[in-house]
């Protein structure tokens, strides 16, 4: 049981409010990621966890146990940090043993178990190099042995692949979703990468200064976000988001969804049409502005005549057919749209 | 590509061939000079003869030489020593405070600011033995009073410590930089790994600082083998030869006995000690480096 739960937790720099009243409870072996941008807290949430950082106010129970007095050491939780933060004089075996080391472990268990995580994550060659000869992948795999080797309450991830080439980040990132089912043990991961974000976590929270926007599984926050905010964090390129007129008049469809003409729209990219009439509302026409052909798929940046820019995403055969400057119909499905509150910018339907 | 670089190379030797002239010219030509002063019996005046390596076989001979070399070199590792441990441990200490040290530094750097005859003129009157207020408080804890630079057995113990009390800011401020510059994460990643703070001291901070460490220690090292101020101002050299070091020896022969041939002997000596202790040092540093 090594459930982690946040009661009313506040963060203060002096004046300066952080977090107030966060709540939140990951489950026991649950992959939790914290998505935001730069400056959500997400950092200092997962930090408070470690015990890196000073709880200010609230209550913060690890394994069901008031965790905000214990000492970093005393909480059995695991870190790997996005400069990997390996011990620059000791070698691979040493960086690895530490922990157990410290807390006086005998010997032979520490054997084994450097040569249960070196099999693992197949360090076997490097045990005896130092952190400087190594390359960015195998020093965040040695961080990741380090982080292993112990059994601890929970892992704890602040952007560890931010330092990795494109390959290698979905390559290791593959090698932690594999690592925490096998463990099953509860996972904190901190990341401002929404792929990232997507693709390894049971749940997301979706934070910004220092609140929950949204929790839910990838699939919620994508289908029904609660807000603009998660609207347009979650998703690339962005969900369109139309204040009411910004669509060709007689088109207007929020007149239709929204409760009031004060509500704004959202239309992801995919499900904005571009000379499609399939079953869909027809919402005037836009120029093409800018045309990213990704091979599998196509960007197309539109404006139309209220000067609203969108973009839409559509299958690669598109590229053959629309040109930049090209003056083009749009359309969308009504079933797809997203309607928020203005004022508030919660979500209406 | 390589013909490029080649090219480059070739021309960058030619751009600072200039100033490896003047280099050579201001550091090479006063060494050049100094030893060939040296094998001469020059005494600032008319008389000039060639000598040969006599002043050398004279000084190696004589044993006030070696006395002067051995106090240079007890002066020299004492107070290094201390004032390593010293200004470490005042760093270490002032690091972990979480209050704002501007005024805690700026006292302990206010000694590094005063000159070292000022320093030696300072210490001379408190440890006076008579007028001094050192042994006034020594009297007022119940002890005799001392004759402090008066004395062979205390005199070189009282330099020491005035150049502990001026110089430990200077590796005061130096460490505690470093430590302030030292990357966060490995220490919080100790911690997180149940290391306590002795263990992150020893086995993550000290190893990391090592190297700076080492350049200190030959910072401080060659500058104590140099000293100078510090016992013209206060003991002269005396008690007798109590506290003679190399470079009051040098004053007195050069100037007192007009004997510049063997002054600069005893310089150039001096420097291939200096030579020697530092490349042990470097030589240790880089080892070192090569084992990070």
């Amino acid at each position: 049981m090594s459930e982690i739960r946040f009661r009313g937790v506040g963060k203060h720099y002096g004046d300066v409010e952080v977090i107030t009243g966060f709540d939140l409870r990951i489950h026991d072996g649950e992959f939790m990621v914290l998505v935001g941008p730069s400056g959500c807290a997400k950092s200092t949430t997962l930090r408070m966890i470690a015990g890196l950082e000073r709880i200010t106010s609230g209550e913060l129970l690890i394994a069901g146990k008031r965790a905000n007095e214990l000492l970093p050491a005393e909480r059995n939780i695991s870190m790997v940090f996005q400069s990997y933060a390996l011990f620059p004089n000791m070698s691979v075996r040493e960086n690895l043993s530490f922990g157990l080391r410290v807390r006086k472990t005998d010997s032979a268990t520490v054997a084994s178990e450097v040569d249960r995580v070196t099999g693992l994550l197949g360090l076997g060659d490097l045990l005896d190099r130092k952190p400087r000869q190594l390359s960015g992948g195998q020093a965040q795999r040695v961080a990741l042995g380090r982080a292993m080797i112990r059994k601890p309450n929970a892992f704890l991830f602040d952007e560890p692949l931010s330092n990795l080439d494109a390959e290698l980040r979905v390559q290791m990132r593959g090698e932690i979703i594999e690592m925490q089912r096998k463990l099953s043990t509860t996972t904190v991961y901190v990341t401002h990468d929404q792929v990232e974000a997507m693709t390894m976590g049971d749940r997301i929270a979706v934070m910004n200064k220092g609140c929950i926007m949204q929790l839910g599984s990838p699939t919620e926050l994508y289908r029904r976000p609660a807000n603009t905010f998660v609207a347009g964090f979650i998703g690339s390129p962005r969900m369109n988001l139309l204040e009411p007129g910004d669509l060709l008049g007689d088109c207007d469809p929020t007149v239709g969804i929204a409760h009031d003409r004060t509500g704004k729209l959202g239309i992801r990219p995919e499900h904005l049409l571009v000379e499609s009439d399939d079953g869909a509302v027809p919402i005037g026409d836009a120029r093409v502005t800018r045309i990213e052909d990704l091979g599998h798929e196509v960007l197309i940046h539109l404006r139309n005549a209220r000067g609203t820019s969108l973009t839409a995403r559509t299958g690669g055969r598109i590229a053959e057919t629309v040109q930049s400057g090209q003056t083009v119909s749009l359309a969308l499905r009504f079933d797809c749209l997203h309607s928020f509150e203005t004022a508030t910018g919660e979500r209406l339907t | 590509m390589t013909y490029e670089i080649k090219s480059i190379g070739s021309s960058a030797f030619w751009f600072i061939l200039p100033c490896l002239f003047v280099l050579a010219l201001t550091s090479l030509y006063p060494i050049a000079f100094g030893f060939a002063v040296s094998l001469t019996n020059w005494n600032w005046g008319v008389q000039l003869d060639f000598v040969g390596l006599a002043n050398y076989v004279g000084l190696l001979g004589d044993s006030e030489f070696w006395t002067v070399i051995k106090n240079t070199v007890v002066f020299a590792a004492a107070a290094t020593s201390i004032e390593i441990a010293l200004g470490f441990y005042l760093a270490v200490q002032v690091d972990k405070l979480s209050i704002p040290t501007d005024l805690i530094r700026a006292v302990i750097m206010l000694p590094l600011m005063i000159s070292g005859i000022v320093v030696a003129l300072m210490s001379k009157v408190m440890f006076d033995p008579f007028l001094g207020v050192v042994n006034y408080l020594i009297g007022a804890f119940g002890f005799g009073p001392s004759a402090f630079y008066g004395a062979a057995l205390t005199a070189m113990p009282s330099i020491i410590a005035v150049d502990v009390w001026w110089q430990t800011s200077f590796v005061f401020i130096i460490m505690l930089a470093a430590l302030r510059g030292l990357p966060k994460d490995p220490i919080e990643a100790a911690l997180v790994e149940g290391a306590s703070n002795f263990t992150i001291f020893w086995r993550i901070k000290l190893p990391m600082l090592r190297s700076l460490l080492i350049t200190v220690v030959v910072i401080r090292a060659i500058d104590t083998l140099k000293v100078f101020d510090i016992v013209f101002g206060t003991t002269g050299g005396g008690p007798g030869l109590a506290t003679e070091v190399a470079q009051t020896f040098v004053y007195r022969t050069a100037y007192s006995y007009q004997q510049i041939g063997k002054a600069m002997a005893t310089m150039i000596l001096f420097s291939l000690l200096i030579l020697a202790i530092s490349l042990a040092l470097q030589g240790l540093r880089q080892r070192w480096e090569a084992d990070k």
